[in-house]
């Protein structure tokens, strides 16, 4: 067994999966805690502490500023962050599987731009129909919308074959694009213009409690659902063909694993907005780390993206304090270098990456 | 206490509103329950009178001087305004804690544990970061903005509203609600009137043709669309009561684009250009001077006459006290082409 | 298993790339399909692992109707080796081999003892053990060609379907990987570019030409010069009789008109010339 790690050239992360799992886990808790510590705001570090062992055991909500500030805006808004980290990466490998195409990402189907759609309509129109709807649900429609007409339009005969999804997503993404730059450049609302920087770049700000629970829950299912299908996962990559070989109904796989996505990432999208790269940086990353079997690396893909996008908010929200940067600006800064950092470490720089 | 209730909201008719020009909620006692309404309409119940208030805005912050309740301001973001303020004001107004250069974010305005916070712009959560109207409610703070008419500029939906704004009615709406909410109804309806009679005297000077006007907001490249101010600000509202016409009035928004040719062929007569804007490329006379000698702009009637006035984003950008100040030299300006 | 392909017909976008072929593959045999580039030995060859269904006729696995049987059930017992391309996606040794049971795995993507089992013996097989934890993509030609026979394998297939196995191989992995493949106790149709591999290795030729089967046998019977030189349109001669057969093959050089098939016309020429 050793003999054979050792023969493994390329073989940078030689820690053993389960201990890999628990120390990101690990990280990820800690994560959480000290995020919740740094905001625009100083709390001394005892006191946050404190607050989260009261409440978290129970103890009921209080008024104090550093318990308002600590419970009711910090907390909520990390945990959203590791949320909607761990759903992005999670759609993003998913996407990429099901597309098996690598530099995909789930906003390649279009929904990012759909929510956009959706936002935007909401913050223009007046129309009662559209009007009555709230922005996360408008996004989520929009998102799904989107995704919609995308699978529509690039299945046929049932049939979902990765190219044509590509190249009638990406089509879709700019039409898309294109609407909500053409609704905003109808309107004088200014507000309304703010507000498309947040639905294209993405933010956290204004998370609270009641946000939480419904993408929480999509999140958590989708994680279970894909790790009891993940198997499978690894035959569709292989493609159509192959997988009709090994028994598999690529057809409905990808029917499933892309509504799936839509769910998801529309639920995802909807609190956070297009927070982009997460969902095509942090799979890569849980692959150089274990490898493409997404048994393994999809519980590194949900923790990675949380951890990330969790750290990603609190230097959104600390750099230009007292004021905020997009999370999308972010999310480039960090993954970027860190991606580099990783891919030289693996020795993949030299390696075809097709 | 119930009964109190009742009377306020019987008073509702006549509460006011976005565009709503009528007195304030009337006459709910000091102490007891007031209901104002906010920029989509929606009613805003005040228990008591707001004892810590955050002003994300130096705009709110110069409204609320005005009604005597600087004391009451625990913090402010976004000073700037401050900068072009009039004694006594300028000095009461630069004691209050800054939070933030820019408008602060929700942690920093929970901090102060306010429990009304107020904006001069027409909603919450522009800025990122900056507190939207759940954030407040996460934080037992109440919200007030200052109301642009027509839905375009509000955040949650209502009519794209295209009616250019004339006169400074956002003004003496915001005051009145304020004066409302803070239980100095007499004192609100004073400046009110005051702020009106000035407006009106203004308006009663302007005789004869009206000189067709650009606004211009930064120094303009070849090449590049121009920034001016479109029919539904504030910025248009000053310009057509002091007696001059936007050339641009068929745009709407506050930093509308607008194509050179369209300037070349519109020729303004008058060039006002709105200093300090954060993109501007100089600021205050310096951009002055590059647009009087901006070659694209040396063809107009305007720069060939030497006719460019000026005024600062502080006065004119957002409903303020001091959109009165800039009204008035506005005016002068006109009249008299002086730059 | 034995494998009855009846009767049947494929149309591929509009065309009718196989026509009325039907071919029997014995229990335990092993049947080579032989024809030139796009014949339709792949089509035929894909409508035996599901993944096109034939507009007409049957393909039977011990008289069940394969295409009637649900896909995963199918799949249980043909084992494929086809041309794969590289994704990009990085599996090792052992995660690519561990899809061959796929077809078996229960409702929650759970491996049992029995697929461990049936991984590691396949692993075993192809002399891969070693290997388990590489990377397939820095494997060379020859390796990766055995991981897909291990694939294969591990499903624990009672058909073997193989698709130009020897591709891309040099001769020695050429005879490696058919020898092992002969070894095992399954049925299998395979479709062979090398007539020398087809010989030396299959029970029976299938001859396809055009997607029709123009004949079909033990390899001495069917690769006769004549046969070849029909199928193929190159001039044959076959060495060997009953026993190993060899081929030697040149490009065929009949000139109508003095018009020869542009392989052959320099060769022509020359002759010509010497002829002058």
């Amino acid at each position: 067994m050793t003999a054979i790690v050792q023969k493994l050239p390329l073989r940078a992360v030689a820690v053993p999966y389960p201990a890999l799992v628990a120390v990101l886990a690990a990280t990820l808790a800690a994560s959480v805690v000290i995020a919740t510590g740094i905001g625009a705001v100083g709390v001394p570090a005892g006191e946050v502490v404190g607050i989260l062992a009261h409440h978290l055991t129970g103890g009921g909500d209080g008024t104090a500023t550093a318990e308002v500030i600590v419970w009711r805006l910090r907390f909520p808004r990390v945990l959203l962050g590791a949320v909607a980290g761990a759903g992005l990466a999670l759609a993003g490998a998913v996407v990429q599987g099901v597309v098996r195409n690598p530099v995909a990402d789930p906003y390649l189907l279009g929904l990012s731009h759909g929510a956009s759609v959706g936002a935007v309509l909401v913050l223009t129109t007046g129309s009662a129909v559209v009007g009555a709807l709230t922005l996360p649900v408008a996004a989520f429609s929009g998102a799904t919308s989107a995704m919609a007409i995308v699978l529509a339009i690039a299945s046929r005969q049932g049939r979902l074959l990765p190219v044509r999804l590509i190249l009638v997503g990406v089509a879709f993404g700019h039409l898309f694009a294109g609407i909500t730059s053409f609704v905003l450049a109808g309107t004088d609302s200014s507000a309304a213009q703010q507000q498309i920087i947040f639905w294209l770049l993405g933010g956290l700000s204004g998370t609270n409690w009641a946000t939480l629970p419904v993408p929480a829950a999509v999140v958590v299912t989708a994680t279970a659902l894909l790790l009891v299908r993940a198997r499978r996962l690894n035959a569709l990559v292989l493609g159509e063909e192959a997988g009709a070989a090994l028994g598999l109904d690529t057809g409905r796989m990808r029917w499933y694993l892309l509504l799936l996505v839509t769910l998801l990432t529309g639920t995802v999208v909807a609190v956070s907005g297009g927070i982009g790269f997460v969902g095509l940086i942090v799979p890569h990353l849980a692959r150089m780390l274990v490898g493409a079997d997404h048994r393994r690396m999809l519980p590194i893909t949900v923790l990675l993206g949380a951890v990330f996008l969790l750290w990603a908010d609190v230097a959104a929200r600390t750099l230009v304090s007292p004021a905020e940067l997009p999370i999308g600006v972010l999310t480039a800064f960090l993954g970027v270098p860190f991606f580099l950092l990783v891919m030289r470490a693996r020795g993949l720089a030299g390696q075809e990456m097709t | 206490m119930r009964r109190l209730m009742l009377c306020v909201l019987t008073a509702l008719p006549l509460t006011t509103g976005c565009g709503d020009t009528r007195p304030a909620a009337p006459s709910a006692a000091a102490g007891g329950p007031v209901v104002v309404k906010d920029c989509d309409g929606k009613e805003i119940t005040f228990a008591r009178v707001p004892e810590r208030v955050v002003t994300l805005d130096g705009y709110a912050a110069q409204a609320l001087a005005r009604l005597g309740l600087t004391g009451k301001i625990v913090g402010t973001g976004y000073p700037a305004p401050f900068t072009v303020d009039a004694s006594p004001y300028e000095e009461e107004l630069s004691k209050i804690p800054v939070l933030a250069e820019r408008v602060p974010v929700t942690e920093v305005v929970a901090a102060q544990r306010p429990d009304l916070v107020l904006t001069g712009f027409s909603a919450f959560g522009g800025p990122p970061g900056s507190p939207k109207d759940a954030d407040l409610a996460t934080v037992n703070a109440q919200g007030l903005a200052a109301c642009m008419p027509g839905g375009g500029m509000t955040m949650n939906g209502g009519p794209s509203g295209r009616a250019p704004l004339t006169d400074l009615m956002p003004v003496y709406d915001y005051v009145r609600r304020l004066g409302a909410v803070f239980g100095v109804q007499a004192r609100a309806e004073k400046l009110a009137s005051e702020l009106r009679a000035r407006q009106d005297a203004v308006a009663a000077r302007t005789t004869g043709a009206k000189p067709r006007v650009m606004i211009v907001q930064d120094n303009p490249v070849a090449g590049q669309p121009i920034k001016t101010s479109g029919s539904g600000t504030i910025a248009h509202a000053l310009l057509t009561l002091a007696g001059g016409q936007n050339v641009f009035a068929d745009v709407t928004s506050m930093h509308a684009d607008v194509s050179p040719e369209q300037v070349v062929k519109r020729d303004p007569q008058v060039i006002w250009v709105i200093t300090d804007y954060t993109f501007a490329k100089a600021k205050g006379r310096h951009l002055v001077d590059q647009v009087k000698r901006n070659p694209l702009l040396t063809g107009t009637t305007a720069v060939k006459e030497g006719r460019v006035i000026s005024a600062s984003q502080y006065q004119v950008s957002f409903p303020s006290p001091l959109n009165f100040e800039a009204l008035e030299r506005l005016a002068t300006d006109l009249r008299e082409g002086n730059p | 298993m034995r494998l009855d392909i009846d009767s049947v017909s494929i149309m591929l976008g509009g065309r009718e790339v196989i026509d009325d072929v039907s071919l029997t593959v014995p229990s335990g045999r092993f049947a080579a399909l032989v024809g030139p580039n796009g014949s339709g030995k792949s089509t035929l060859l894909r409508a035996v692992y599901r993944a096109h269904r034939p507009h007409a006729g049957t393909v039977r696995l011990d008289d069940r109707d394969l295409w009637s049987i649900p896909t995963a059930h199918a799949a249980r017992s043909v084992g494929v080796l086809m041309q794969e391309q590289h994704t990009g996606f990085e599996f090792t040794v052992a995660e690519t081999v561990a899809l061959g049971r796929t077809p078996h795995l229960g409702f929650f993507d759970r491996f049992t003892r029995t697929d461990r089992a049936a991984i590691a013996e396949a692993l075993d097989r192809t002399g891969l053990t070693r290997y388990a934890r590489r990377r397939v993509g820095e494997l060379s030609g020859g390796e990766r060609q055995r991981v897909l026979l291990a694939r294969a394998l591990a499903g624990e297939p009672r058909l073997l379907v193989l698709d130009e196995p020897t591709n891309h191989l040099d001769v020695r992995h050429q005879l490696d990987i058919l020898e092992l493949v002969r070894d095992l106790e399954v049925t299998v149709l395979a479709a062979l570019h090398s007539l020398d591999l087809a010989a030396t290795y299959a029970d029976t030729v299938a001859v396809l030409r055009a997607g029709r089967l123009v004949a079909q046998g033990p390899a001495a019977d069917v690769l006769t010069p004549v046969t070849i030189g029909e199928v193929f349109e190159v001039d044959a001669t076959v060495y060997g009789d009953g026993g190993r057969l060899q081929f030697a093959l040149r490009p065929r050089c009949v000139c109508p008109d003095r018009r020869c098939h542009w392989s052959c016309r320099h060769r022509t020429e020359t002759v010509l010339t010497d002829a002058r």
